[in-house]
């Protein structure tokens, strides 16, 4: 049967390809920011989002979000307090957010499968959840899409971006806000404990290409994309949970990538010492 | 700038500086490291509040200047932080341009004309779509200084450009600086350890060294 004639993988392939445009976007912003950390913090809080959720009975997936916005704050209210040691922030809250899902989890029926939020389960996305994940999905497109400028100049020299009119408190609260938000929306489907890998890995493949802003930021949706398609593939027909097999087919691609450049400089290296030659 | 003392928590870095920049000047603030070089043009950029006195930019105090797109900053690490991010030299000098682009920031013909300009200006017009971590050190602050110039800045903030150049590409970035100030007007503040280049460039000097502020020139 073809894969595209079940229901289930119809919406696991729009909620995957939605995810696979915002999430490298947002991820290669914090490469670029050296802020890698934030990815892994959100998600891990997160999951207390969800155990709230699934506990008292309200959409682990908004669960997520509000989670991940409490932790924003949390973050930038230690770091204000603790302005000499950043990364505390996010290491308390990681903590705390990681001991608070534990906690609850142990009271979730056994039924609800809090274990499937750890590594994802696009296969099982709802219609509501696809609607819901579409929807924000589009909105954090649009917003990003608006301050994508600001947040270039930002990332590149935040004294100039001062100095050039851009709102800097407001671009960097708006950010994090997105990120806080797309951990959220994906902690469900891809996963918890792999969403921050799929912020990293197309934006490690595209600056690969050596491109500029841009184009490196289109190349990131592109692999984002790349990832998403051939791991749902691979995970239908190989019966394997989505999330990891999308960022191990991502991981591989940047291997390849990297090998490639490595060869191609090498061959470019020779030629140029036979020329001299 | 009159009377500006500033401190550092009991270090003591500034003390009763005052000083005039006209427009057109050159100026070059010399001293070692350590002696406030970079806390005077952070006091100029509003960055840091000095511990006594006060400053004035266009006949404004600075805590009320709203319009901050008439002063450009190159910063001392300024390469250093861009080289290792994915830019081409075009969308970097593009940038600069950010408080004039509308909504949707998409550049114009004549935007594209500036944006050449400026870098014919440094002598870098053919390396617009060169990617900006390709380049040497020299070329980097070249198209750095077209970046700062493109807005065409009243006064253009320069903090240790030269620290990571040749003798040679020193004295080149410093006559390519005259040569704006006389033509553009445009006002240069440079903080620099390079005395040489100050002494055969700069129309106003101040050293940081000696006890209290002496003009040199």
């Amino acid at each position: 049967m073809n894969i595209f004639s079940y229901e289930f993988m119809q919406r696991a392939f729009i909620v995957g390809i939605a995810l696979a445009i915002i999430i490298p976007l947002i991820g290669l912003i914090m490469v670029l920011k050296r802020s890698s950390m934030i990815g892994d913090t959100l998600a891990h809080t997160s999951l207390a989002g969800v155990a709230a959720g699934l506990l008292i009975g309200f959409n682990p997936i908004v669960g997520a979000i509000v989670a991940c916005i409490i932790a924003v704050f949390a973050i930038e209210g230690i770091q204000k307090k603790l302005p000499k040691n950043k990364d505390l922030g996010m290491a308390v809250v990681l903590t705390v957010g990681i001991s608070v899902a534990g906690l609850l989890s142990t009271y979730i029926p056994s039924g609800m499968n809090f274990n499937s939020y750890l590594f994802g389960s696009i296969a099982l996305v709802s219609q509501n959840d696809l609607i819901l994940i579409v929807s924000i999905a589009a909105v954090i497109l649009i917003i990003f899409l608006a301050i994508v400028k600001d947040l270039y100049l930002l990332t590149l020299d935040e004294k100039m971006a001062k100095l050039s009119g851009v709102k800097v408190s407001l671009i960097n609260f708006t950010f994090t806000l997105l990120t806080a938000i797309t951990v959220g929306i994906a902690s469900k489907t891809v996963g918890a404990l792999i969403v921050s890998s799929l912020m990293i890995l197309p934006a490690a493949c595209a600056m690969q290409f050596e491109k500029g802003f841009f184009t490196t930021l289109f190349l990131s949706i592109g692999f984002g994309v790349l990832y998403t398609i051939a791991g749902l593939l691979v995970a239908f027909y190989a019966n394997q949970r989505a999330g990891a097999t999308i960022v191990l087919i991502g991981a591989i691609i940047f291997i390849i990538v990297v090998l490639i450049k490595w060869l191609i400089n090498k061959i470019r290296l020779r030629k140029l010492r036979r020329t001299n030659d | 700038m009159k009377n500006v003392s500033f401190s550092y928590e009991t270090h003591h870095v500034l003390d009763h500086i005052s000083l005039e920049i006209n427009q057109g000047d050159f100026l070059a603030i010399l001293g070692s490291n350590g002696t406030g070089k970079t806390t005077l043009l952070k006091i100029l950029l509003n960055e840091l509040k000095p511990t006594s006195g006060n400053v004035t930019i266009f006949g404004e105090d600075i805590k009320d200047l709203k319009d901050w797109t008439k002063i450009s900053y190159l910063s001392q690490n300024a390469t250093a932080n861009v080289a290792s991010f994915p830019t081409t030299v075009k969308e970097l000098v593009a940038s600069s341009l950010h408080a004039e682009l509308g909504w949707i920031k998409l550049l114009t013909k004549s935007h594209k004309e500036r944006i050449r300009s400026a870098l014919a200006l440094v002598g870098m017009e053919d390396y617009q779509n060169r990617l900006f971590a390709k380049l040497s050190g020299g070329q980097m602050q070249k198209v750095l200084l077209a970046r700062s110039l493109i807005s065409n800045p009243k006064i253009l903030v320069l903090d240790e450009p030269t620290s990571a150049l040749d003798e040679n590409s020193s004295q080149a970035l410093f006559a390519l600086l005259k040569k704006i100030s006389i033509d553009k007007k445009t006002t240069i503040i440079i903080s620099t350890h390079s005395k040489a280049c100050s002494n055969n460039n700069c129309n106003h000097i101040v050293n940081l060294d000696t006890e209290r502020l002496k003009e040199e020139k």
